[in-house]
């Protein structure tokens, strides 16, 4: 994928905050891999994770990729048996986490310590009125800060991972319907947080068990 | 703003950096050499309340043993760039992988991951730094071998070499790391290998059992420092006792404090209870158990004192939450239970059992962690604020009562100030108290992060004031934290470093010390 082109993503929707477009265009999505599976990966108990994936799977599925869901509670991503075998089956392709601070960072630090990155990640506040977003690019030294309406919140987020992933074309396509609900749930808490993250996990290393040392 | 400039160390030219990187890749070969920005973002600052470019690496290099390594301080010294060694990296706290300086090499050692030995006899295991504890951990449980270690909060991903050399502690009787550590492997800037203790001696078989050897001691130089690279240690391992008991003792009031640790220490030094015992706060226990914060504040700045009871009130949690355990047989332990029976009577606490906590998420974690079980339980401090920021604030005093209600004074003045909460637990060691504090701020909002690195700073200087000095910081504060030691000391490590590593290649900065 081109540069320009995921930068158009998101540009392209306005609001981007203190991002003058020539760092943008410095950025790098890199570990684009064309036409490989994605896992997405969202916490059930998180009801705006239901709503934010949801967008982000139907970008995905529009741009016609292999996509495999997982939902695990809050409690699995917390545990460290549980995250390595969510890491081992998503190997080989990309993994995207919609999940609390909490776990999003467990799940990237467990990743990297295989040597898969983390691409992009973006913090999310949800509120009554607007939805904050703050995504930092890999390689990309300052943070991009958006806001969107609650109407359609993740619509931008959805085209951005769909081209981060690689299949940026495709990605206009309309979002699923269950996204509503989902938002329309999150608006009852006030200023709701969390996380969605792409990691490239082609470069996942397999897991070391202890039976390779040598005592 | 910053751009994404190619990060280089500090002095090194394009050219020279290349020439060097070319050099390290036909040691360790070109997949263990990382220089693109997506391969690097593993290695990028994470909490570090400061823009990105300040920490970020010029490169990754991942050396398979010693014999690399040495190769590469060969590089390193020929073109002057440095490297920031890492074992595991995930000090997250206090910095995690990311360099002190931006443009440093990182080092990581993560390939270097093999338990070298186990001694099941004497107790001693001998490890790479790339083991974690969860390693260490399954190895023991697979070999049926009934022996503990200690490990801190983020365990499951964290790992033993990198903790004791940044002097981490942990939650068994053998929570003081360095302490339980015997025996270092210390590749020199010039390459040389030290063993350091028995371990300098041909054939000898006591590098685990030994510490001292014969002359200077020199194993404390090497931690928290740049002055080699730790490539092999040796720790011990706590046999499995055949009663644990684990407690914890909760108190009603933010006051209790002061009777709480008077009482408790007596029995600490007589090491009735024989591991380091945490007093942590409600709203440490708060995001662990969970509750969410946004339940109880809804609008910016610190949480009142109000809703602080409130969610005691609400969730049976303890203005302060007292874990300490005993280890013993069960003869042993049912003769000191009546002594924890007796204070916690005498001081207005309420015991919960291991059998009680039962479902009980911050209790479970915090029992596991007492018997060097890893887990991730504490993570769930990253949810509190929302943003997940976070920066250890850990300042030593002496382990009495009357220290704790005036730090916690101090502490909650200034972090209101900012708008944060006061999160914090005392660490109650054989004669100090750690009085630890998770700055917990929103990493995503520029200007809670600019709060939190103006807040920490503020607490820093008014805490050294008052002779409050920091046990481990933030690579953010490496130099701030060293300047409140005073300059004789900077003095000597400086001319340690002169002598150790005249070329300044090993993590110039960290803990403060630099050419």
């Amino acid at each position: 994928m081109e540069r320009r082109d995921f930068l158009k993503g998101m540009v392209g929707g306005g609001a981007l905050v203190g991002v003058p477009l020539g760092a943008l265009a410095a950025a790098t999505p890199a570990g684009v891999a064309a036409g490989a599976a994605v896992t997405i990966v969202r916490q059930v108990d998180l009801p705006f994770a239901a709503a934010l994936a949801g967008r982000i799977g139907g970008s995905l599925d529009a741009a016609g990729m292999r996509v495999a869901r997982l939902a695990p509670h809050g409690d699995e991503l917390g545990r460290f048996a549980s995250v390595m075998a969510i890491l081992d089956g998503a190997r080989n392709g990309h993994l995207i986490g919609v999940m609390d601070d909490a776990s999003a960072v467990i799940v990237q630090q467990l990743a990297a310590s295989r040597g898969a990155a983390c691409v992009i990640q973006t913090h999310h506040r949800v509120s009554a009125r607007d939805v904050r977003n703050c995504c930092t690019v890999a390689g990309l030294e300052s943070n991009l800060v958006w806001s969107d309406g609650v109407a359609s919140p993740a619509d931008r987020i959805g085209h951005l991972y769909a081209q981060a992933v690689g299949r940026g074309r495709a990605s206009s396509g309309s979002p699923t319907a269950v996204a509503k609900d989902g938002f329309a749930l999150a608006n009852d808490a006030s200023a709701a947080s969390l996380v969605s993250f792409v990691i490239n996990t082609s470069s996942i290393g397999r897991r070391h068990t202890s039976r390779e040392t040598a005592a | 703003m910053s751009s994404n400039k190619r990060a280089l160390p500090k002095g090194v030219t394009v050219g020279d950096f290349d020439k060097a990187m070319r050099e390290i890749r036909a040691i360790v070969g070109a997949e263990y050499v990382l220089v693109d920005e997506e391969p690097l973002a593993p290695y990028s600052k994470i909490m570090i309340p400061v823009p990105d470019a300040q920490h970020a690496p010029s490169a990754a290099v991942m050396p398979d043993g010693v014999e690399q390594i040495r190769k590469i301080m060969k590089v390193a010294n020929k073109y002057r760039v440095p490297v920031y060694p890492i074992s595991t990296g995930k000090n997250i706290g206090y910095g995690s992988a990311a360099p002190v300086e931006r443009g440093q090499i990182v080092m990581d050692l993560k390939r270097m991951n093999r338990i070298i030995e186990v001694d099941a006899e004497l107790c001693t295991a001998l490890v790479e730094p790339g083991v974690t504890y969860q390693q260490l951990y399954d190895y023991l449980q697979e070999h049926n071998l009934p022996l503990w270690f200690s490990c801190p909060a983020p365990s499951a991903i964290a790992g033993p070499v990198g903790n004791m050399v940044d002097r981490g502690v942990g939650y068994t009787p053998y929570g003081e790391h360095f302490m339980f550590s015997c025996g270092m492997e210390v590749v020199l800037a010039n390459g040389d290998v030290l063993r350091t203790g028995m371990g300098a001696m041909e054939n000898s078989n006591t590098w685990q059992v030994f510490k001292w050897g014969y002359g200077p001691t020199l194993d404390g130089i090497f931690t928290q420092s740049n002055y080699g690279i730790v490539t092999k240690m040796g720790m011990w391992l706590m046999p499995a006792p055949p009663d644990f008991r684990p407690f914890c003792i909760q108190y009603p009031n933010e006051t209790d404090i002061t009777k709480i640790v008077d009482a408790l220490r007596p029995l600490r030094i007589a090491m009735v209870i024989p591991n380091a015992v945490v007093i942590a706060h409600t709203l440490w226990e708060a995001p662990c158990t969970p509750v969410k914060r946004t339940d109880y504040v809804t609008g910016p700045g610190a949480i009142s004192d109000d809703a602080v009871l409130k969610i005691q009130a609400d969730h049976n949690i303890g203005a302060w939450n007292v874990y300490a355990g005993l280890y013993g047989t069960k003869e042993t332990n049912d003769a000191n239970w009546k002594i924890i029976e007796a204070v916690a009577a005498a001081t207005g606490g309420k015991i919960i059992t291991e059998e009680a906590s039962r479902g009980s998420k911050a209790l479970e974690y915090r029992f596991d962690l007492m018997k060097g079980k890893p887990n991730l339980g504490e993570f769930g401090l990253y949810n509190w604020r929302g943003g997940g920021g976070s920066i250890w604030f850990a300042p030593v005093s002496q382990a009495k009562g009357s220290e704790t209600l005036k730090q916690m004074k101090m502490a909650k003045e200034i972090l209101g100030k900012y708008g944060f909460d006061y999160v914090g637990e005392f660490i109650v060691g054989w004669r100090d108290m750690h009085h630890v504090i998770d700055l917990l701020y929103d990493r995503s909002d520029e200007t809670q992060q600019k709060n939190a690195y103006a807040c920490y700073d503020e607490l820093l200087h008014t805490f050294a004031k008052e002779g409050y000095g920091m046990y481990r910081a933030s690579t953010a504060f490496a130099e701030k934290v060293a300047a409140t030691y005073g300059p004789v000391k900077r003095d000597i490590e400086k001319r340690l470093k002169k002598a150790l590593d005249p070329n300044n290649i090993i993590a110039p900065g960290r803990c403060g010390i630099s050419l």
